[in-house]
């Protein structure tokens, strides 16, 4: 009964003063909201086409083909507009900020490939546009690989061929053989035959986003909650509430409730939301039950730190830190599947709460209720274990006295 | 002033927590760089495999590719098996080999000799298909080059390919040398911290404002406790009192700061001149702060919600700086990257 008075009294305070509730629920999102802000400006960025110059101080057949292959290459040509300018030119566009950067083919580089150094094309790239900067360079390395093969194929023929050729001959095959290679190189899609297969449990970077959003969102939900929320009581209340054999244990299992139920509650609702917005979720028992278990996963957690008597601030530390780097290494941020082995265990409960989330929208079977239950009811024991010390610390057995 | 700093000083004696808060960013610096670091190293994109032509050039193909990085060749047996990944989202995308692949790679053909099977969430597997492509037109064009030069010379299709592919040693005949300018000092050269550092220190930076801003709190405790009433009426002034507690304040701020930035720089092995620059840079940016956020403080009449509104100026700092969502030159965190 007296129990039930405590539950009572945390939820009056929790109506009464609702600031840490709500500032627990509107800095996450905030925060959430600004990544993907964030995040949709950089992907509307990637998508306008990179403008680049070209100054070919060389000037020859050579660097003229280089050129054609660098702009016609199909990846490059969609996301590269690489327009020849002269330095003077190029300099004053990079410097007015319309260019990601500068790419000069030195004089003399010809000659250099031709006899098979490796003079490097100087590229510049703009500090203040990095995302446009860095796809510059990943496109630039990407297509340096075709042209080092088409390259050294035309100085094989050139010096194993054309080379011992009359001179009025050698001028024509060299340009032939230059053109017929730089094409073939171009054609490098026709060895590949492409085919799709139906994706049955990939969840795609959509749906694994709102994973990561709705986890993140609900850690740092719970961190955010139990610092503000979670300080002892003291003094007189706390001596109230020992008259009445209410003591810590009982404000650890109290505490603890409260949070999975808000846990529980801000995980169905987004998931209510992600349905609304259009993203099918399978409901069911066992979805049900791992949002559950998560939350008390979270909840449980979040307790045994209070029970272990931490000060809040440190709390929210150390629950944030080990939120986030359990994320990480579930795969909620960068897929699993590209994460090294031995980042996945078995044993990762946030693993487990990330199967749940992502069967429920892969339409998937869940099979991870049985290690989130070890888990949640584990670290429950524990926070009860923990307040249990600090009653036996203040000589008060009351769990056994109490009614 | 000694007996205000002890005064200040003495209410942590009871709290040794405090001692760990001043290090745990220190801490975290430590015990997590290794495993970010072997993390962002063993990163890549799972690729399943099937070699059905199981020739000198195909493994030589699939070596090649599988040492280039950022790509993780899982081995299957059979084209079933590969598609079967695909579909469970285990690999994101497989390449099969074909069967008569070296046989068409030396006639110098390349049509559909290897087989690209993805599904419609596969994104990054094309950075496999480049590398892929990129192999196996080294391989065809030497043969190309090989094919001509021993049909008009007496020169062997295997030394004409030897002599092609000496080219790509030790280092491919096509470079590129990228460096990075700021368009404002085109001809200048700076080295600069990589962006996950500036990322980390603005986080260091956050940690270590906030933690200065709860010690604000302290003042807060004196007055309504009626502590800083008796101070005023034995000493006739709390001039000392603030000051005492304005030192102890920065250098909360400040060791919380620079202690975690220095030992980011030791474990990244950042250059010295580099790690200089930041340092003094990041005290003077810090100092300003720290003065700044005391004064309005003083002025907001040192009440409790003074520490909130503070708080969520700095958590404001914070993320419109990392998300560069306007009105990024108000923020002191824009002011720690002057030299980015």
């Amino acid at each position: 009964m007296n129990i039930r008075s405590l539950w009572n009294y945390e939820m009056r305070a929790t109506v009464r003063r609702p600031a840490p509730l709500f500032l627990s629920i509107g800095i996450p999102l905030l925060f959430i909201l600004l990544i993907v802000l964030s995040l949709q400006a950089m992907i509307t960025e990637q998508d306008q086409t990179i403008q680049a110059a070209v100054v070919d101080e060389d000037d020859t057949f050579q660097t003229k083909a280089l050129i054609n292959q660098l702009s016609e290459e199909e990846r490059l040509k969609q996301a590269l507009n690489l327009i020849p300018m002269d330095e003077k030119e190029a300099r004053e566009a990079f410097q007015e900020g319309r260019l990601a950067g500068i790419m000069t083919i030195p004089r003399g580089f010809t000659e250099s490939l031709m006899v098979g150094e490796n003079d490097p094309i100087q590229v510049m790239t703009n500090r203040e546009k990095p995302l446009p900067s860095a796809m510059l360079q990943v496109l630039l390395e990407s297509g340096s690989k075709y042209i080092s093969a088409s390259q050294s194929a035309v100085n094989t023929v050139y010096d194993l061929h054309i080379k011992t050729m009359p001179d009025e001959q050698r001028g024509n095959n060299l340009q032939q053989v230059i053109v017929t290679f730089t094409l073939f190189a171009l054609d490098r899609n026709e060895a590949f035959q492409e085919e799709r297969v139906i994706s049955g449990a990939g969840i795609g970077w959509e749906k694994h986003g709102l994973i990561a959003a709705v986890f993140t969102f609900v850690v740092l939900f719970i961190a955010f909650y139990q610092a503000f929320d979670g300080p002892s009581m003291k003094g007189a209340v706390q001596m109230r509430w020992q008259m009445v054999d209410v003591t810590f244990i009982h404000q650890v299992m109290i505490k603890q409730l409260k949070w999975w139920l808000f846990a529980l509650v801000l995980l169905e609702g987004s998931f209510v939301l992600i349905h609304q917005v259009g993203e099918p979720i399978s409901w069911s028992v066992s979805f049900h039950l791992g949002l559950v278990l998560t939350a008390l996963l979270l909840s449980s957690f979040a307790g045994l730190l209070y029970g272990l008597q931490i000060p809040s601030g440190l709390r929210f530390l150390i629950f944030t830190m080990i939120g986030l780097i359990g994320l990480f290494s579930a795969g909620a941020y960068v897929p699993g599947i590209y994460l090294p082995e031995w980042m996945a265990h078995e044993w990762n409960p946030f693993q487990w709460s990330y199967e749940v989330f992502k069967a429920a929208l892969t339409n998937e079977e869940n099979r991870s209720l049985f290690t989130l239950a070890v888990w949640g009811i584990g670290l429950h024991v524990f926070a009860l274990v923990a307040g249990f010390r600090k009653e036996k610390r203040d000589a008060y057995i009351s769990i056994f006295t109490s009614k | 002033m000694l007996t205000y700093l002890s005064l200040h000083l003495n209410k942590w004696r009871k709290r040794p927590f405090v001692i760990l808060l001043l290090a745990f960013p220190l801490l975290c610096t430590f015990l997590l760089y290794p495993f970010f670091e072997n993390t962002a190293g063993e990163t890549a994109v799972p690729i399943a495999v099937v070699d059905e032509d199981q020739s000198d050039d195909s493994r030589t193909v699939t070596d090649r590719v599988e040492d280039s990085g950022r790509v993780r060749l899982v081995s299957q047996a059979t084209r079933a098996e590969a598609e079967t990944d695909v579909q469970k989202g285990a690999v994101e995308a497989a390449f099969i080999i074909e069967k008569g692949f070296q046989a068409s790679i030396r006639q110098g053909e390349v049509n559909e000799v290897i087989t690209w099977i993805r599904n419609e969430n596969s994104a990054l597997d094309v950075f496999a298909k480049e590398a892929f492509g990129a192999e196996l037109m080294r391989l065809a064009l030497n043969a190309k080059a090989a094919v001509i030069v021993e049909q008009e010379t007496e020169t062997s299709f295997e030394e004409v390919f030897q002599y092609s592919d000496q080219f790509w040693e030790p280092e491919p005949l096509f470079q590129v040398s990228v460096t990075e300018r700021s368009p404002q000092q085109p001809e200048r050269e700076e080295p600069q911290l990589q962006s996950w550092q500036v990322t980390v220190l603005q986080l260091f930076f956050l940690y270590a404002w906030l933690l200065a801003i709860f010690f604000l709190y302290e003042v807060t405790k004196d007055e309504n406790s009626g502590r800083l009433a008796r101070i005023k009426l034995i000493q006739k002034t709390t001039a000392s009192y603030f000051f005492a507690h304005f030192v102890i304040f920065a250098f909360i701020g400040l060791i919380s700061y620079i202690l975690p930035l220095n030992g980011l720089f030791f474990l990244s092995e950042t250059p010295q001149d580099l790690m200089a620059a930041w340092n003094i840079h990041g005290i003077i940016v810090a100092a300003l702060t720290f003065i700044v956020t005391w004064c309005l403080f003083m002025a907001f009449g040192k009440k409790r919600w003074a520490v909130y509104i503070l708080m969520l100026i700095a958590v404001s700092s914070f993320i419109f700086t990392i998300t560069q969502t306007g009105f990024t030159d108000l923020w002191p965190h824009q002011w720690l990257l002057i030299n980015q």
